[in-house]
């Protein structure tokens, strides 16, 4: 049996979607645990900061994934040739809304953000960054309720939401600045 | 000649919405959120809507809204608060301004946040394409190479809005027809379709239709045979092409085509 982290190597090459610590501890071989894989998976990455390597195993979507260092940027886009859109800050902001509120209406965005969402929420839908997760049946016309995608954690390169700083801890760390009197 | 430019910058500046405009506003003037010095904040911001409604751009109504919050603000600081119990502090009238601004605030840096993580496919890349899924599909049916999407029913609607959106495009035909098709029959004509192609694009379904009335009943037609497991839609990843693919899925479908009655 080859050694344990070539294994995960190996499956973290295959991959299409990031893997999580179980799935591929499941896959090895009894008696491996999850704890082994991210003891593995740890030292990969510190073989690959050493070795200056391409890329590294990023903790995303609940998973890992191999992903380039992003150093190499300008390089990847030269051989991709279509880098998505950059989104707009209006549309940043809607999906942050989205991301803190989920399930959130529409018109919660638009009390927030104080003006209307209808063109940003359509982009982010059709970016599959956000989908219509259910309804608010208690309201007239049951209106649609937003929540972010799997994809969005992916795009962010967040592990979950939970891996996104409270919109308490936000509104709290970027005090307002103090009147200057004189 | 540079600071001319700068005031040119700023004033080009277009504020989405009047939130965005008053924080801008309140930054710039480099004062306490809290202690909002409203006449000098309403001055501004009347002038900026001055300058917008001078070239000629359409305000939203909301930046009026706001306009008229702020002169209502202004004037209830000025008057002296109603009558109020003995030690009783009357409630600051530029909280109902305060509070929205400060969320507003707080999503504004939590999207600039998101902004900055490193962005898959623009900052850091993984390896290949998108994802990839075998399709659950009878052995005789495989597509050859299809990347395959995980998908929604928005993206089924979008796909119907925008085959009815060329239709329309290439002129609205009015016709009056005796003719009444039945959904029965479009049912029966996707089924012959399919069973000959055994995989098409949705779009495809186009040139079995004469109308509006029944490109409406070929989605309807569609709805039903995925409902009943003879065909299966997938999306290709590559979300732009041309919607949803149809499939053809049980082979035993095949056999009895006719079972069904729509009429």
């Amino acid at each position: 049996m080859p050694p344990l982290k070539t294994i995960v190597e190996g499956l973290l090459f295959v991959s299409d979607s990031a893997v999580s610590e179980e799935t591929l501890s499941q896959i090895v071989e009894e008696g491996v645990s999850p704890e082994d894989v991210l003891q593995v998976i740890e030292e990969l990455n510190e073989e690959y900061e050493i070795r200056n390597r391409a890329f590294a195993i990023k903790r995303v979507a609940g998973g890992f994934q191999l992903r380039t260092r992003e150093e190499l940027a300008p390089y990847c886009l030269r051989l991709k040739k279509n880098a998505p859109a950059k989104l707009s800050k209006a549309a940043m902001e809607t999906l942050a809304v989205v991301a803190y509120r989920q399930p959130v209406l529409r018109a919660e965005i638009e009390k927030i953000r104080g003006v209307d969402a209808g063109g940003t929420i359509r982009l982010l839908l059709d970016r599959n960054l956000i989908r219509i997760s259910s309804r608010r049946e208690n309201l007239p016309g049951r209106p649609m309720l937003y929540s972010t995608t799997g994809k969005f954690l992916e795009t962010f390169e967040l592990d979950s939401l939970n891996s996104l700083p409270t919109i308490e801890e936000i509104g709290r760390i970027t005090p307002p600045k103090r009147l200057k009197l004189f | 000649m540079n600071a001319a430019h700068e005031d040119l910058n700023l004033k080009l500046e277009i504020y989405e919405g009047p939130l965005e405009l008053l924080l801008h506003l309140i930054k710039r003037n480099e004062v306490d959120i809290h202690d909002i010095p409203v006449s000098l904040i309403t001055a501004q911001y009347l002038e900026y809507i001055e300058y917008i409604e001078s070239i000629n751009l359409d305000l939203a109504g909301d930046f009026l809204v706001m306009a008229a919050t702020l002169a209502h603000i202004k004037s209830k600081m000025l008057l002296p608060a109603d009558s109020l119990e003995a030690g009783e502090q009357p409630e600051d009238p530029r909280l109902e301004l305060v509070r929205p601004l400060l969320e507003y605030s707080a999503f504004q840096t939590a999207a600039e946040n998101v902004s900055m993580r490193p962005q898959l496919n623009r900052d850091v890349f993984v390896r290949g394409g998108v994802g990839s899924e075998t399709l659950d599909l009878p052995e005789d049916n495989q597509p050859e190479s299809l990347m395959v999407a995980k998908s929604s029913v928005y993206e089924l609607v979008k796909a119907w809005q925008d085959l009815y959106a060329r239709r329309t495009a290439e002129g609205l035909s009015l016709k009056f027809s005796m003719e009444t098709v039945t959904i029965g029959e479009k049912l029966v004509q996707i089924r012959a379709f399919l069973l000959s192609v055994k995989s098409a694009h949705f779009r495809d379904l186009a040139g079995l239709d004469k109308n509006n009335y029944e490109l409406a009943l070929n989605f309807l037609a569609v709805l039903e045979l995925a409902r009943t497991g003879f065909l299966r839609l997938y999306q290709d990843s590559d979300v732009d092409q041309s919607g949803p693919r149809l499939f053809l899925a049980d082979p035993a479908a095949r056999e009895a085509p006719e079972k069904l009655d729509y009429r």
